[in-house]
């Protein structure tokens, strides 16, 4: 008899402390607004390590639940090539924007710690930034309903174990197996996410300040908030262009024999980092016509970016898990 | 000088942005077939559109790759070899794609592109002339575009090829260590100096 009541317990605990963490995450967007309204170092500094730290807790709490899972999801049969065991990663489902928040918090950090004298014009619209960064987790929140896809396949998994080896059920057993196995411990499942997420995280910092230059008109060659915004991007840049090439071996491993290259998420990912491209290329004549036009593409692949996340829900084709 | 240097830079942003929307109406085209036919990935509508689009590509990307040449004066060349080079990768990838197609010609430009590169980043490294902060980030924009020439060839020309994998994994290192010396090398040598 397989019995996973641990895991369902821990999920229930993380349910139950759902509405907390709402009230939290809505707490820290109306500080992060009031910072942007009125704004003053200390206060921002407060705000901002106190909202990490929440963060970093509720991220530890959800540390506890895949650790658990990993203790808990437990299979050893004859027709499985190896015992199955699972730990699932942060980057899936309804963590993902979640984890996401928290990378931007840590690619922050220097930001509202520093003590450089006018980082206040920096950390001003960020704190907008990550308002309303709080009030989108708060509304798709990880604890309400805790990876709900994977908890499906969870509960298949123990009916399966316990329905004696019917071929079905051991059929369902070893398709899991291989998910586990090709999915959720893909070596590159562990590389490609995270790696575009922490591009992210740089990027959705970015982008206020691109937005501020924008509306401000300044263009200037020696600005803090052009040259923190050119940093941030160039990081980001980094991270995504890794990223983004990690995941070439692994399609060519997982969609062998399917069309993939121009598949519609593939093109929009490929789109968002020609832009960025452009972006970086235009920012050389910083002072000149051009930097503002390179501006421009900051925020326009800003808002590509934004919609590459969303094409995986959006948008038909192999990438899509709409 | 400074006011071409300035048209070609325009010229290379303006091209990865026509490039970007190139993808985004690949997408759009994509999304208003695959409303009508749920098995549109699957049919030869698809694939004759990829073919279609693997064509239309070379364009942009022969495009790029001559703008690259082109830049090259930017970091370390003169202006008159880059435009000789150039303008003689422009005939040979024109005779090249006129009798053999588009991917032996693109193939065949960025090998020789790479090999101007890896040249140009030997003579960078040799000269005594440039100080340390502005040498690596002019080596690491050299690295950097030499990574991303390769990746090109890894994809257009040894796609299936044995030496498919290992190019793309030389291409992926010098891609990020190129983008780590071109975007934070004077800051890194003024940490080192410090």
């Amino acid at each position: 008899m397989v019995s996973f009541v641990d895991y369902h317990e821990a999920r229930e605990f993380l349910q139950a402390l759902a509405p907390y963490f709402k009230a939290l995450m809505s707490l820290y967007f109306i500080l992060f607004l009031k910072g942007f309204f009125s704004p003053s170092n200390k206060y921002l500094r407060k705000v901002f390590v106190f909202s990490l730290l929440t963060v970093a807790f509720f991220f530890g709490l959800l540390l506890w639940f895949h650790l658990k899972i990993y203790n808990v999801v437990y299979l050893s049969a004859g027709f499985l090539p190896a015992p199955l065991r699972l730990f699932p990663p942060f980057w899936i489902e309804t963590e993902k924007l979640f984890f996401w928040l928290f990378l931007s918090q840590l690619a922050s950090l220097p930001l509202f710690l520093s003590r450089k004298e006018g980082l206040i014009e920096v950390t001003k619209p960020v704190s907008l930034a990550f308002s309303i960064f709080f009030l989108v987790v708060t509304i798709f929140d990880p604890f309400t309903n805790p990876l709900p896809k994977l908890h499906e396949e969870l509960s298949m998994l123990e009916k399966a174990a316990n329905a004696g080896l019917s071929t079905t059920a051991v059929g369902y057993i070893i398709n899991f197996f291989y998910r586990v196995k090709y999915f959720y411990h893909s070596t590159y499942m562990w590389i490609h996410p995270p790696l575009l997420f922490a591009s992210y995280a740089f990027f959705v910092i970015a982008f206020p300040l691109h937005l501020k230059l924008l509306i401000n008109k300044r263009f200037l060659f020696e600005d803090t908030i052009e040259n923190n915004a050119y940093g941030l991007v160039a990081l980001g840049y980094l991270f995504l262009t890794l990223g983004l090439l990690v995941g070439y071996p692994w399609a060519l491993e997982a969609w062998k024999n399917e069309a993939w290259w121009w598949s519609p998420k593939i093109n929009v990912s490929i789109m968002m980092w020609l832009f960025y491209t452009a972006y970086l290329h235009g920012r050389i004549y910083r002072g000149s016509k051009l930097a503002s036009y390179s501006t421009y593409l900051g925020v326009l692949s800003f808002a590509f970016l934004i919609f590459t996340y969303m094409a995986t829900y959006l948008l038909p084709g192999v990438h899509s898990y709409g | 000088m400074g006011r071409l240097r300035y048209w070609l830079i325009l010229a290379t942003t303006i091209t990865f942005s026509l490039f970007g929307f190139l993808f985004l109406l690949a997408t759009a085209y994509e999304w208003y077939f695959a409303r009508s036919n749920p098995d549109y990935f699957q049919s030869f509508d698809y694939l004759a559109f990829t073919n279609f689009m693997n064509r239309l590509a070379i364009v942009p990307s022969l495009l790029l790759i001559i703008l690259l040449i082109l830049c090259l004066e930017i970091r370390s060349a003169d202006l008159k070899r880059s435009i000789l080079f150039s303008s003689f990768t422009i005939v040979v990838s024109l005779v090249l794609f006129y009798f053999f197609g588009g991917k032996t010609a693109v193939g065949s430009v960025v090998a020789l592109v790479s090999g101007y590169q890896l040249y140009l980043f030997v003579k960078l490294i040799l000269s005594r002339s440039i100080e340390a902060g502005q040498k690596l980030p002019k080596a690491g924009s050299l690295i950097l575009h030499t990574g991303f020439s390769l990746l090109i060839l890894s994809w257009v020309s040894l796609n299936e090829h044995p030496y498919q994998l290992p190019v793309f994994w030389l291409a992926t290192f010098l891609s990020v260590a190129g983008s780590i010396f071109s975007f934070f090398g004077s800051w890194i040598v003024k940490k080192l100096k410090a």
